[in-house]
């Protein structure tokens, strides 16, 4: 699951790999304390996610493209699906919306405690990027 | 595309069949690191982290047994992967702060600074790069002791006295700033412009809850003096730059070429320049007295269709998903004028909203 969110934004899967990693490695030093697991997991999708944005900011500050990054050391990354570009290319904000709800099929209820969001907020989120997936992808999201 | 398209381009990434063993064995050795770390540690380290064990328990209030041992600069700069910057931290030209200040939650701590050429990978900043930086290191950590587990929402930027802040700050200096969260605490590297041209002027360092610095944020006093406001949640160090490195030329040439008002204004001339301005129309008296927040939702709506027409242009409030406010000041300051329609518009320098070369932004705003 985590991996999957990290690469909503990011282009390679190592880069993903990379970022969960990281998370878990946060996780054994910070010792957050959990209330349940509910509270672990919302504490570990939103450092994914974070840890994904500040990696792909990087990447971009840096002027290296994450995709170039990851062919110096040799190898080809394959062709990404349309549906991964689309939504690799919304806003943050849309795309971990766009993503719990169609691949986890979270409620926006559900997403609204996961990311700490009001409900209306999750929901235009979730309206506003699937016009823009639409928009990108040129056909109807359903 | 429905559920199924979704799932299925998701499902088609080929991860790694050992992610899990790999990680595994990750945690591991960073755990096995970490043990080594301390057994190693030299006598005067220990003693030095003694110290600052008895400081964080008497300042955060964290337990005894809690282990708490900081990140010295040079550690922060390698674990951000900047190994002459580590270096240059460790050399005699580093300055070793280690200030810290109790703001509202957070206790924060200027750890330590230097200021060169070519110390770290080359940043591209709205199309110029800057060799010749001053960088910092800083940490936040919960006043309470418990762990920070995400980065709060403060704005960090260098002030000069003499200067008006919103002239010369982290916006117009050319900053980049890279953090991580280890042991529930927040550290921070932080660079900009070399700002030992301004040594000849207390140079400060504000960390504080809000955004671009302005005078609702900061005071001015009559001999330049820039102070916090009281109702403002944050830290103001000063720095202790080199006087004979200043430059007053270089200095006054950036303030220039920021094309900002760079004089300072006290209180007392702010007063004077609003009663000037009370017959004039102001944004409050067009919008309403939620002015700030309806100019921001629109702004932020025409950003965003901008973007989704144009996908050469990014802004940077969209692109990082923070509010406007925290890339350009909305309040009694910002200029706008009224076109023929009566809709106001305001325009941001170049840089300010979107990479410098897409030029200045305007935006028009119908009156609510």
């Amino acid at each position: 699951m985590l991996l999957r969110i990290a690469m909503t934004r990011l282009p390679s899967p190592a880069d993903a790999e990379d970022a969960v990693q990281e998370v878990f490695l946060k996780l054994l030093t910070a010792r957050p304390q959990f209330r349940d697991e509910e509270h672990e997991k919302a504490w570990l999708i939103r450092a994914t996610l974070h840890r994904a944005c500040d990696m792909a900011r990087s990447a971009s500050r840096r002027d290296l493209p994450l995709e170039d990054a990851e062919l110096l050391p040799g190898g080809e990354l394959p062709e990404p699906s349309p549906i991964l570009s689309a939504v690799q290319a919304l806003p943050a904000k849309y795309s971990a919306v766009i993503h719990l709800y169609y691949y986890e099929g979270y409620s926006l209820k559900e997403i609204s405690k996961l990311l700490q969001l009001p409900v209306p907020t999750v929901g235009t989120r979730l309206s506003r990027g699937r016009e823009r997936l639409r928009q990108l992808l040129k056909e109807d999201v359903e | 595309m429905n559920r199924q398209d979704y799932r299925a381009a998701f499902d088609a990434v080929d991860f790694s069949p050992d992610f899990e063993e790999q990680t595994l064995q990750r945690l591991a050795a960073a755990r096995q690191t970490s043990e080594k770390e301390q057994n190693k540690m030299s006598m005067n380290r220990m003693k030095k982290a003694a110290l600052l064990t008895a400081a964080a328990v008497a300042l955060l209030a964290v337990s005894v047994s809690a282990a708490v041992v900081w990140l010295t600069p040079a550690q922060v700069a390698d674990r951000v992967e900047e190994p002459l910057l580590a270096e240059a931290f460790q050399s005699e030209d580093a300055i070793v702060l280690d200030e810290s200040v109790t703001a509202g939650d957070y206790q924060i701590t200027l750890a330590g600074m230097v200021s060169g050429e070519d110390l770290s990978v080359p940043t591209d900043y709205n199309g110029e790069i800057i060799n010749d930086r001053t960088y910092a290191v800083f940490r936040v950590a919960r006043a309470d002791g418990e762990p920070l587990t995400d980065y709060p929402n403060l704005s960090y930027s260098p002030l000069v006295d003499g200067y008006h802040v919103r002239c010369v700050n982290a916006w117009t200096l050319g900053t980049t700033t890279q953090q991580f969260i280890q042991d529930g605490v927040i550290y921070c590297l932080f660079d900009c412009r070399n700002l030992e041209m301004f040594a000849d002027h207390p140079v400060r360092f504000a960390i504080y809850e809000g955004g671009v610095p302005n005078t609702d944020l900061f005071s001015m006093a009559e001999d330049g003096t820039i102070s916090l406001r009281e109702n403002v949640v944050g830290a103001l160090f000063t720095l202790p730059l080199d006087e004979s490195r200043a430059d007053p030329a270089a200095a006054q040439a950036f303030v220039e070429s920021t094309g900002l008002v760079w004089e300072p204004m006290t209180d007392a001339e702010l007063a004077a320049r609003e009663q000037e301005a009370a017959g004039a129309d102001t944004l409050e008296s067009l919008c309403g007295v939620n002015y700030r927040s309806y100019i921001v939702e629109t702004i932020t709506m025409q950003m965003e269709n901008r973007m989704a027409k144009d996908p050469e242009i990014v802004y940077f409030p969209i692109r990082e998903d923070r509010p406007l406010t925290d890339y350009a000041a909305i309040d009694e300051t910002t200029a706008f004028t009224l076109d023929e329609d009566g809709s106001i518009v305001i325009t941001f320098p170049a840089g300010t909203v979107t990479d410098a070369v897409h030029g200045e932004q305007t935006f028009r705003l119908p009156q609510p």
